[in-house]
């Protein structure tokens, strides 16, 4: 195995602050940093404190790497006494490696002079005289309750990679701080070495969705990406539609979570985090964009390894949530840098908990809504004749309408599938079936060869004279916004999705679409029936709106986002 | 101590109702899924994934090398591997956690070899699978089905198997068309 001349082993603590923000600096002076464990035959090697270079001497020194030291002041867990013992042991040792080179530096002079003095050698200061940089936030971090507070929001200390915090804010103590937290905070409080500028890249993290709506958002947004310049897009995705990802053409690592493994969640934890490291300091992403209703913790620990480089992370996180439904999950804003809303036509009605509920931390985190984000590259309608031909759909004699009920929603639609069949036969329109690929195949009442198995499906939209279909985020903005035939809502009520009963009502309401949602068997038969006719009267209608797509501007955000942050002085 | 003693009776008397309804109702619900995995699989339809973008001006992205092969999962436990729902057995984690390769084939193949080890891990269920799919086709309908699927490239098969082995406890990788057994490699 080839070593790269200049790496750098770094020697820390579990969850030391200090340790990410050196490693962050390396790597953008053109350091290769790599975890002491791992380090193979490191040029150098760097223990974030004193305690952890007295720590890996069970296990040896590296034999020919220059050895840097930084010590560190007494901690929140050690007494004057236990510091002044530590470095009295560090004096031995150091006497006993006489014959190594070895560096010691300190975060402030008061730490120099003070450790100097116990070790009787000369101890360097990083940063010497270098002024603190004005960023745009203000902290104060309360050590003993473990929070930092900010004019905008509170987050617990250890939220967030103290390397990223280090891009966004200054930092001051509260009252009873350690030693080791004023040097920390006044270190940190300094300009950072800035890497050198290229095409951002990114990790996309795709959760285990009932369907594929948070997969195809997040296409539409790293299409957008690219489109504007973005470097490297990964998919880290628990969707089984991960094959989608690789054809889109973006790299993906699929995942399984710990409910589909049947495993201790708190066994999975641990392998997702290493996991999910590994890629972060291979790939060294400008920001991680997770799309789902809560950040995982995994995502957030992985966030906090010493040598992912401290990426942002934006959360994409859709309204419309079931009115009463777990909130918790919000509470996970604090996590992140940027909260992105893709904008929903029903928000009006939206009475779920992303409107009612006010979490307790929201840390340095803003929030934005865009316009609706819907696919479009690749996904552009044909036109209809076209689309028809594509599709070997040829009915010169009936009228052609596409049902769309998404997931696994023939088998819990039932009665619904078997009311739409018998309608459109009454009718005489030939019913194409669109079945997700994460679905099984249905019921014997269709006809396999009425059945489709397309995907983007948008791109087909134009084959048809009218819809069904479930109302999904996405089923329900490319529908609305790209098809003038009639339209009829059938909302999936499922725990896991969004207020798709809520979205429906609000179209009908509107005069967009209909909503299927009778009372009784006749009363669907009814409402079905008036519905088809529709579709042979072809009819058009001309109040749906139509609004730009809000992925450029999620783009737009999320680029400006992962640029060097900005700085008043 | 006392006072709890009569609720713990009976939230033991529950518990055992439960585990004898789940010893009558898990292999009839197995053979469900069974029966259901192996329509799926002889519709001819069972990979079907018809991807029809647009103009996109990009190729398929080429496979990742596996998160597991670069990371650092020194000290973390063992992880449970499922049976798969077409399975029905009192104890599943008494049978060896077994990595399955499965090279890319034309549908009719995939789905004869897998209808082949589906008879097989219905019948006498003797291994928790673990299969390793050369492309992403069949991971839908696999993971449909309960089963734990990873996505891995033939050149990076031993490595990968070797850095999940400890994950999951594996003891053994076979291919799944010939049941030829691809690692540990016996030497001499």
């Amino acid at each position: 195995m080839t070593i790269p001349e200049k790496t750098v082993a770094i020697g820390a603590e579990p969850n030391d602050p200090l340790a990410p923000i050196l490693g962050s600096d390396l790597a953008a002076e053109g350091w290769n940093p790599v975890p002491l464990e791992r380090a193979e035959a490191p040029a150098r090697v760097l223990f974030t404190s004193q305690t952890a270079f007295l720590g890996s001497l069970l296990f040896g020194l590296p034999e020919t790497a220059l050895i840097e030291i930084v010590l560190r002041r007494a901690t929140a867990t050690q007494s004057a006494s236990e510091w002044a013992t530590g470095l009295h042991l560090l004096r031995q040792v150091l006497r006993r490696h006489g014959d190594r080179p070895i560096t010691l530096s300190a975060l402030s002079d008061t730490a120099a002079r003070e450790a100097g003095a116990i070790l009787q050698r000369d101890v360097g200061v990083r940063r010497d005289g270098r002024d603190p940089e004005v960023r745009l936030a203000h902290g104060v971090v309360h050590e003993a309750r473990d929070e930092i507070v900010f004019p905008q929001g509170r987050m617990q200390a250890s939220a967030w990679n103290w390397a990223r915090l280090r891009r966004r804010a200054n930092l001051n103590v509260a009252t009873g701080a350690s030693d080791d937290l004023h040097d920390l905070v006044s270190f940190m409080n300094c300009p950072r070495s800035e890497p050198a500028l290229r095409a951002p890249r990114f990790l996309f993290v795709v959760p285990n969705g009932v369907g594929l709506g948070h997969l195809t958002r997040m296409l539409a947004i790293a299409d957008s990406l690219r489109a504007q310049g973005a470097g490297e897009i990964r998919f880290w995705c628990f969707s089984q539609g991960a094959g989608i990802i690789q054809a889109a053409g973006y790299g993906v690592h699929y995942r399984m979570t710990a409910r589909h493994l049947q495993c201790r969640p708190e066994d999975w934890h641990g392998w997702e985090v290493a996991a999910l490291q590994a890629v972060l300091e291979q790939l060294r992403p400008e920001a991680v964009v997770l799309d789902g209703s809560a950040i995982d913790l995994a995502v957030a620990e992985a966030l906090r390894g010493t040598l992912c480089c401290a990426p942002e992370l934006i959360w994409i996180r859709r309204a419309m949530w079931q009115k009463g439904g777990a909130a918790e999950g919000l509470e996970g804003g604090q996590f992140a840098s940027l909260i992105l809303e893709p904008g929903d036509l029903a928000a009006e009605d939206d009475s779920g908990a992303t409107v009612t509920y006010k979490p307790a931390r929201t840390g340095l985190s803003k929030f934005s809504v865009t316009p609706p984000v819907t696919l479009t590259l690749g996904n552009t309608p044909l036109p209809r004749r076209e689309a028809r031909r594509t599709l070997g759909l040829r009915s010169f004699t009936r009228k052609l309408c596409l049902v769309s009920l998404g997931g696994d929603a023939f088998s819990r639609q039932q009665p619904a599938v078997e009311q739409i069949v018998a309608a459109a036969r009454r009718a005489n329109v030939r019913l194409i079936w669109a079945r997700s690929p994460l679905a099984r195949i249905p019921s014997d009442l269709i006809d396999d060869s009425d059945m489709l198995h397309v995907y983007p499906l948008g791109r087909f939209f134009e084959a048809f004279d009218g819809a069904i279909s479930a109302c999904g985020y996405n089923s329900f903005h490319e529908l609305l916004q790209t098809t003038t035939y009639p339209l009829m809502f059938v909302p999936v009520q499922h725990q896991k999705l969004d207020d798709q009963a809520a979205r429906a009502r609000y179209a009908a309401k509107q005069g967009w679409a209909d909503c299927l949602e009778a009372e009784s068997p006749q009363a669907m038969a009814a409402q079905l029936d008036t519905f088809f006719a529709q579709i042979k009267a072809s009819a058009a209608a001309t109040t749906r709106p139509r609004v730009r797509n809000g992925s450029v501007e999620m783009a737009e955000r999320i680029m400006a986002l992962a640029e060097p942050a900005e700085v008043l002085a | 101590m006392n006072a709890k003693r009569p609720q713990d009776t009976a939230s033991l008397n529950l518990l055992r109702e439960l585990t004898d309804e789940l010893t009558i109702v898990g292999p009839r619900l197995a053979i469900y899924e069974y029966r259901a995995f192996c329509s799926e699989l002889r519709s001819g339809k069972a990979f079907a994934l018809d991807l029809r973008f647009g103009p996109r001006d990009t190729a398929p992205a080429e496979p990742l090398t596996a998160p597991e092969c670069l990371a650092d999962a020194w000290g973390l436990p063992e992880t449970a591997l499922p049976l798969g729902r077409i399975s029905w057995t009192e104890s599943p984690e008494r049978l060896p956690a077994t990595a399955i390769w499965l090279p890319d084939s034309s549908d009719a193949n995939l789905a004869a070899i897998l209808l082949k080890f589906a008879a097989e891990h219905h019948r006498d269920p003797f291994l928790r699978p673990l299969f390793l799919c050369e492309s992403f086709r069949a991971l839908p309908i696999l993971s449909r089905y309960g089963f734990a699927t990873l996505q891995c490239q033939a050149p990076d098969l031993m490595l990968f198997t070797e850095a999940l082995a400890p994950r999951f406890g594996l003891t053994q990788l076979r291919n799944a068309a010939s049941g030829e057994r691809l690692w540990p490699i016996n030497i001499g």
